[in-house]
């Protein structure tokens, strides 16, 4: 039986497919191998290595200012050994959201931030270490201690801790171990910086010869990790596991570094980073190759959220410990739904650059 | 949303008078390798392919499954949803079109794998019952209409992959993941207590039951594969701390405690206290697991469990043996489909048309 209608509506059907395709020159074209090449040279050059080389330089000084400060006890060797501790922990602020490559080597992600630590685990281990008479805190301890006390969080107790430091003076072990744990995170940092020359050559030797990059979009897809997985964990690591419902249920002493008061500085630099990883450069950043992916609308969103959650951090100030307001709750509550719109943009942009983030790897059984 | 070319082109090709032209490149005969898979333009499928990646048929699915298994004498392939879905599909497995749609008994869910009986006529589920505290492996008769006809306790908590052991009396091995989960939310972490169980398969007895030390109670057993004269391969998944030096692949054997496998710490400690799949090849003496958040693929010779070494394979997690000793199939969430070399620690890309647009799923079933 001859159907004319239907086959006039399936030649119709054809038609404007076949004119969809042809006739729609702004439709752009899914990244190339070759701007991957480009965005992982630039993720490399302009993002990962300084700022690994900066971790490794703030480290040191961290190391020297704690050592001062032991070697001869003060106030004013103290708030030294604090600032450097600040400026280091900054520095790993603005490269924790890279949980691939040297940094994982040996779990070196996780000595040097065992965090959120729901089971008061690095407490425990800490008590247990200052009791310790054998106080030479030195590399052999720290390769079979517990993560826990080998990195910032622990070292961020024992300077500004006002408890721990009352026992300084009689208990040789508190300088001892935040010594070695300030020396443990230098060597860690200096590692990391060291064997990113390997990775950068592996990651710039992308293709078919490799053994681990067998494109590179592969390495491409670890720096879009970078990016787009570490906004969920800001969310709900820290802030909503720290908000609760009210102010009255908010915990602040679950903040990342609420001791040094340090958590909303720490927060912004996280901000800063994943939108330098975004844009900050000009050529093949993820914002360049979104646009001419065809994604220019959601790019320029994109770029929206995080300038809106950079301003919505820059006036929030620490809040002391036992006073949160329904003011700070509502802004950070806000902040919160934020990051969770960024992180549904950069979903959706991953989409657009034809990138699979991982299947098995983030939803098996 | 934003379309690239690619993407739009990829929808084009999914329109139904292309797919047989494009897709359709090999005879049913030489449907070789299955497995559930996403398809970026058409969700979730079971994929069968020829050993070079041909497509021979896809068959779309409702929901994502886990484990494709084959019948021993009918040309049935069977894909089990994954927990904590209800549904079971039995495929033709020369036109790839669906026979019959099995469904869970009210308040049951599956685990995602299944064996057949011997001699094919028991379609056997790991499932879990609503209120029951173990797990069960459900019976289904294929010459009664799939009526389920005897239901065996697990002898565990969230049973996963299982096999048979061969013997004078066969035995059906469980790997007990100990985990309780609510929808897909896992509830007992801190207590959990994973176990491999061997039941008699005829009185259906928990015959034994062996365990990790007590420090490592979180190392969910999960998949495991076993040699013809029974030594069992396991891989795990970690569920507590991060940093904690846990057994992620181990082997047993009767009579024996676990036995976890040694393997570099600079490897361990990169692989993310996660295995996905465990696979033994073609001459029982090389054992593969894979580690999708590691990105690699591990390989130890079992007879006497030395760690051979291993290779990057990105999400890769689906594994089969090959033809040849040390010759394995891996699949992996980023498209890609290898052959893999355990005695040179080679790899081999075997290209598919299909590349980049589906994501291999956990397993892959060879016939």
């Amino acid at each position: 039986m001859v159907r004319p209608f239907q086959h006039s509506r399936f030649s119709t059907a054809v038609l404007l497919l076949t004119l969809a395709v042809c006739l729609r020159p702004a439709m752009a074209e899914a990244p190339a191998e070759e701007d991957w090449h480009a965005f992982n040279r630039a993720a490399i050059h302009q993002h990962a290595v300084p700022r690994y080389e900066n971790l490794s330089e703030k480290a040191g000084a961290m190391r020297v200012a704690v050592q001062a400060f032991c070697d001869h006890p003060g106030q004013k060797g103290l708030d030294q050994a604090r600032k450097a501790t600040v400026h280091a922990i900054m520095a790993w602020q603005a490269i924790q959201h890279v949980q691939f490559g040297p940094v994982t080597y040996l779990m070196r992600n996780f000595g040097l931030q065992y965090w959120p630590d729901k089971k008061g685990i690095g407490a425990r281990q800490l008590r247990q270490a200052l009791k310790l008479t054998d106080t030479s805190f030195d590399p052999a301890y720290f390769n079979d201690a517990s993560a826990s006390v080998k990195g910032f969080p622990a070292l961020e107790k024992l300077l500004f801790d006002a408890k721990v430091l009352e026992k300084n003076t009689e208990n040789p072990a508190v300088c001892a171990l935040a010594t070695g744990i300030a020396d443990n995170i230098f060597r860690m940092s200096s590692d990391i910086e060291k064997e990113w020359t390997q990775a950068a050559e592996d990651i710039e030797g992308a293709g078919e010869e490799s053994e681990e990059y067998e494109m590179a979009v592969d390495a491409s897809t670890q720096f879009l990790k970078a990016l787009v997985e570490p906004v969920e964990m800001l969310r709900d690591d820290k802030l909503n596991r720290v908000l609760g419902e009210s102010a009255e249920k908010t915990r602040w002493k679950r903040s990342e570094f609420w001791r040094s008061r340090q958590s909303l500085n720490a927060l912004r630099v996280n901000v800063q980073s994943l939108q330098h990883l975004y844009s900050g450069w000009d050529d093949h950043s993820v914002a360049d190759i979104l646009q001419r992916a065809g994604g220019e609308a959601l790019a320029a969103q994109i770029e929206e959220s995080f300038k809106s959650i950079a301003i919505s951090l820059s006036d929030a100030h620490e809040p002391p410990i036992d006073a949160i307001t329904p003011e700070f709750h509502a802004k950070l509550t806000a902040i919160s739904e934020l990051l969770r719109l960024l992180q549904h943009q950069l979903l959706e942009a991953m989409q657009v650059l034809n990138i699979q983030l991982g299947f098995n790897s983030r939803d098996g059984d | 949303m934003a379309i690239n070319r690619r993407r739009f082109l990829a929808a084009l090709a999914g329109a139904p008078f292309v797919l047989q032209a494009r897709l359709v490149r090999a005879d049913a005969s030489q449907a070789a390798l299955f497995s559930a898979v996403r398809s970026d333009t058409r969700g979730w499928e079971l994929l069968a392919t020829d050993l070079d990646g041909g497509v021979v048929f896809r068959h779309p699915l409702p929901a994502r499954a886990h484990h494709v298994l084959l019948h021993p004498q009918k040309p049935w392939v069977v894909v089990i949803e994954r927990r904590p879905g209800t549904r079971i599909d039995v495929v033709d497995r020369n036109s790839g079109r669906l026979i019959r749609r099995l469904t869970c008994e009210p308040g049951n869910h599956l685990f995602g794998h299944a064996q057949f009986s011997a001699d094919g006529r028991y379609l056997i589920t790991a499932e879990q019952g609503g209120s029951d505290a173990h797990g069960s492996l459900v019976f289904r008769d294929t010459q009664n209409g799939f009526a389920v006809q005897r239901t065996l306790d697990s002898g565990g908590v969230g049973p996963h992959e299982f096999k048979w052991v061969q013997g004078t009396r066969p035995q059906l091995l469980v790997a007990n993941g100990g985990i309780k989960t609510r929808g897909r939310e896992k509830i007992n972490l801190d207590v959990m207590r994973p176990s491999l169980a061997y039941l008699d398969y005829h009185s259906g007895e928990v015959q034994s039951v062996h365990r990790f030390a007590a420090q490592d109670h979180q190392a969910s057993i999960r998949h495991l594969d076993v040699t013809a004269d029974g030594t069992v391969l396991l891989a795990m998944q970690f569920e507590g701390d991060p940093t904690q030096i846990a057994p992620l692949a181990a082997v047993h054997r009767p009579g024996q405690a676990l036995q976890p496998l040694p393997m570099p710490e600079e490897i361990r400690s990169r692989l993310r206290q996660y295995c996905g799949s465990a696979c033994i090849d073609s001459s029982q003496a090389i054992g593969a697991i894979s580690a999708p958040r590691g990105n690699r693929i591990l390989f130890w010779h079992l007879p006497d469990q030395t760690y051979l070494g291993s290779v990057v394979v990105r999400d890769g997690c689906g594994l089969a043996p090959g033809n040849q000793p040390g010759v394995f199939f891996a699949s992996s969430g980023s498209g890609r489909l290898y052959r893999l070399y355990a005695k040179t620690l080679r790899k081999q890309r075997i290209e598919a048309s299909y590349t980049q647009t589906i994501q291999w799923d956990n397993h892959l079933t060879r016939a």
